[in-house]
């Protein structure tokens, strides 16, 4: 396959199998299925093309930037992608298992349009079809969410879609603004002529803003506990792995290649950071039900990740590339898991829950394999996360962050174990076996799915220097 | 007590924020068209005669397509809360409406294809023609409910996602001998008209559903 | 073109407001159309040139505008699902 056909077909197969899902809706989730795989296949080949440097940037129509629109692909957007895409076929086939056919019928071709969404913001560079991407992200989010199409659902997805409309709106303001002094729209372009003066300062202020509210850095997180919480299991472990991790990548870009002011100016988003860890974490020992404090250790990882803007250290670029990684697949076995316990126990109440491991054993094991990966214990990809931040903190002398790092693996660990303990004990009262062969299979292989992802969140441990070499 | 401390932040906050954007709009030079010249160079080759359409349909023809992209997922979307609502006609049989959509339809029709193919030479285009003909189509459906009401599902579905189905074929097309949604001269003036035309159609019925759904009879 | 600028960032602001502030999804619905609306505003008047509105920047308007739209039909109809669920939740009754 010739390399420079491969962005295009990025963009054309999400959308075919999208449309071709929708128009036959009983098919859906076999198409759906043929399309996780697809395009796993096609993004692991981008990977490998940018890993030879064969891939050159994509102009569309063959119009030259500023006239036209370029796609690039570089490391850590290309690296992300290949991550979205094996997530995405893992909880497809979840999905196949999970849900019921009204439901498939929707959410395949929903997930291959938000699909397209990742491809354009993770190649895309210019700034008004970023936008685009940003509303497709967004529209195809909030459309899976109400999958579940109960009263809370319904009112977690409205506040939901109003607060990432508000956001998208700053956008699209610094969109203008930028493109009313600069005169383009290209990334590329935009880095060379940007000057450091107030009007770009506002415009980069609305754009911090609106990536803020979208990656529910606290305090703009007040949507996201219900949303992910409310939604169905395999729409929860998407959401929090893979969706907020595209504006989270599109802060860090425009601020690493565009709006390049030295790193001290950012130095408060690493103190919102320090707020949203130890914010989530305390929320989430709180929390009463499951994927509520699902929901909330994902306000807490998140603070993580925004501690890359405060420590000028080598090492914290790789720290914050893994803990992304490694939390997308903690994040999303673990909702996965969740998802085939909760069915079973029909209630999200932890109480509820004691007992667990005797009867969905590989569910409960998944939690703990993501636990090992979320409090960063040896070897996961999450443990090497937190030691490089921990020695960017500690060679930095910032000893905040040094603090905060530690303080956050704690409590990780105390609301971990805290249910992985009530798990282990024994069962509340005693649990009927399922009945019917079909319901206990793909209960098996829902919990495998589920294993898989958590699995890879340690397993890619051994990896680390293997990545650090792709990207750089 | 806590609602008027919140607000009186809130009204504030916007005041500080009013006064932040208007002085950094004010601090801005005048306009640099750098893009518009480009525009104006290669508008010869773009296969139409206005700026605005030769943008939209050929030097970014992507961001077109992803807008397409985006009204049928919304349609997607409004799917998944679709099976609340249940169609009822607003209207009962008289003179007076019949009288009025028989005469209005043709008419919105008629506009609509002025619209659609004055936007190579003027203001207009496929999706003000579409927003038109979507008007048209409601109006239709309000006052005489039994037009076209036993369509089938599936060729409802094909209506969907002609237009966007074409355009990605048109890409695909040009992708097979040089860049997705490469089109010059002669060539790129049928390209557009044909996907406009399609667009209008099946962007119509789109924009129509959107809202014929909400419809409901209140006793 | 000064006016029309300050009455740009004069509707955003009241958008932004009435999102903030307006209780009822059906109002704050509304005032996030006006914010976009004062949003496009302050796109077209900062990019005037030759007396003319810039081309391009009319385009990317144009497909905000459609963008937007779809957005805020979806946005209604959710917003419809929930009032009926909630009513339907109160007085347990059809329609």
């Amino acid at each position: 396959m010739m390399t420079n056909l491969l962005i295009p077909l990025l963009l054309i197969t999400p959308l075919l199998f999208g449309i071709f899902g929708f128009v036959f809706p009983k098919k859906a989730t076999a198409l759906g299925i043929v399309f996780g795989a697809t395009f796993l296949f096609l993004s692991l080949k981008l990977l490998y093309s940018v890993s030879e440097n064969s891939i050159e940037a994509y102009y569309f129509g063959a119009f030259l930037p500023p006239l036209g629109i370029t796609f690039e692909a570089l490391p850590f957007g290309s690296l992300i992608l290949a991550i979205s895409s094996l997530i995405l076929f893992i909880v497809f086939i979840y999905g196949a298992f999970f849900l019921n056919p009204k439901q498939s019928s929707l959410f395949y071709p929903l997930s291959s349009f938000l699909t397209l969404g990742f491809v354009i913001v993770y190649l895309s560079r210019d700034i008004f079809n970023i936008y685009v991407g940003l509303e497709i992200v967004g529209l195809s989010a909030i459309a899976l969410t109400v999958l579940q199409k109960d009263l809370e659902s319904i009112h977690s997805a409205l506040v939901y879609f109003i607060t990432t409309l508000v956001a998208s709106g700053f956008y699209l303001l610094a969109v203008a603004i930028l493109y009313a002094k600069y005169s383009v729209l290209d990334i590329n372009a935009l880095s060379l002529v940007i000057q450091n003066d107030f009007t770009t300062l506002v415009a980069f202020g609305f754009m911090i803003v609106a990536f803020l509210i979208k990656t529910a850095v606290f305090p703009f997180s007040f949507w996201l506990p219900k949303a992910h919480a409310n939604a169905l299991s395999p729409v929860s472990a998407i959401l929090s792995a893979l969706v907020i991790k595209t504006t989270f990548y599109l802060l860090y870009l425009f601020a690493s290649s565009m709006f390049t002011f030295g790193i001290n100016n950012y130095t408060i988003l690493g103190y919102l950071g320090v707020g949203a860890v130890f914010y989530g974490g305390i929320k989430a020992l709180l929390a009463t039900e499951l994927k509520m404090l699902i929901a909330y250790s994902t306000i807490s990882q998140v603070g993580y990740l925004l501690l890359v803007f405060a420590l000028d250290h080598p090492y914290a670029y790789y720290a914050m590339v893994f803990m992304l990684l490694s939390h997308a697949f903690a994040k999303a076995g673990m909702f996965l898991a969740s998802g085939a316990i909760i069915h079973r126990a029909k209630s999200q109440n932890i109480t509820k829950l004691q007992g667990y491991a005797s009867i969905t054993p590989l569910a409960v094991f998944a939690i703990g394999f993501s636990s090992i990966s979320l409090i960063g214990l040896p070897p996961s990809l999450g443990f090497i996360s937190k030691w490089y931040y921990l020695q960017s903190a500690f060679e930095s002398s910032s000893w905040i962050f040094f603090i905060t790092i530690l303080g956050g693996g704690i409590l990780s660990a105390l609301y971990l174990f805290k249910i992985l303990i009530l798990f282990l004990q024994k069962p509340l009262q005693k649990i009927e076996e399922f009945e019917k062969k079909h319901d206990k299979n793909s209960s098996k292989i829902v919990q495998l799915c589920a294993f898989a992802l958590s699995f890879l969140s340690v397993f890619l441990g051994f990896f680390s220097n293997l990545l650090i070499g792709f990207l750089g | 007590m806590k609602s008027k401390l919140f607000h009186t932040l809130v009204l504030s906050g916007a005041f500080f924020l009013f006064v932040v954007l208007c002085s950094a709009l004010f601090l801005l030079d005048r306009f640099e068209p750098v893009i518009a010249e480009d525009i104006i160079k290669n508008l010869p080759y773009s296969g139409v005669s206005h700026d605005v359409t030769a943008v939209l349909l050929n030097f970014r023809a992507l961001d077109t397509l992803m807008e397409v992209g985006v009204i049928f997922l919304a349609l997607m979307a409004i799917y998944t809360v679709k099976p609340h609502f249940r169609y009822k006609p607003l209207s009962f049989e008289n003179t007076i409406t019949n009288t009025f959509v028989a005469l209005l339809f043709p008419l919105i029709v008629l506009c609509s294809f002025y619209i659609l193919y004055g936007g190579s030479y003027q203001s207009g285009g496929a999706f003000a023609a579409a927003a038109l003909l979507a008007g048209g189509i409601i109006v239709l459906r309000l006052v005489k409910p039994r037009y076209l009401s036993d369509l089938q599902e599936l060729s409802l579905r094909f209506v969907y996602v002609s237009g966007l189905l074409f355009f990605i074929l048109v890409g695909i097309w040009t992708l097979l001998s040089g860049s997705f949604l490469e089109y010059r001269g002669d060539i790129a003036t049928f390209f557009i008209i044909s996907i406009e035309s399609v667009l209008t159609l099946s962007l119509a019925v789109i924009l129509a559903t959107y809202f014929i759904n909400a419809v409901q009879r209140f006793k | 073109m000064s006016i029309f600028i300050i009455a740009g960032v004069a509707i955003f602001i009241f958008g932004l407001v009435g999102v903030i502030l307006q209780k009822g999804f059906i109002h704050k619905l509304v005032s996030l159309n006006i914010f976009t609306s004062g949003i496009f505003l302050i796109f077209i008047s900062t990019t005037v040139h030759h007396e003319k509105a810039d081309p391009l920047a009319t385009a990317l308007v144009l497909t905000g505008l459609v963008v937007t739209l779809g957005a805020t039909a979806f946005a209604l109809m959710l917003i419809r699902a929930y009032y009926k669920k909630r009513n339907q939740s109160e007085n347990c009754n059809d329609d």
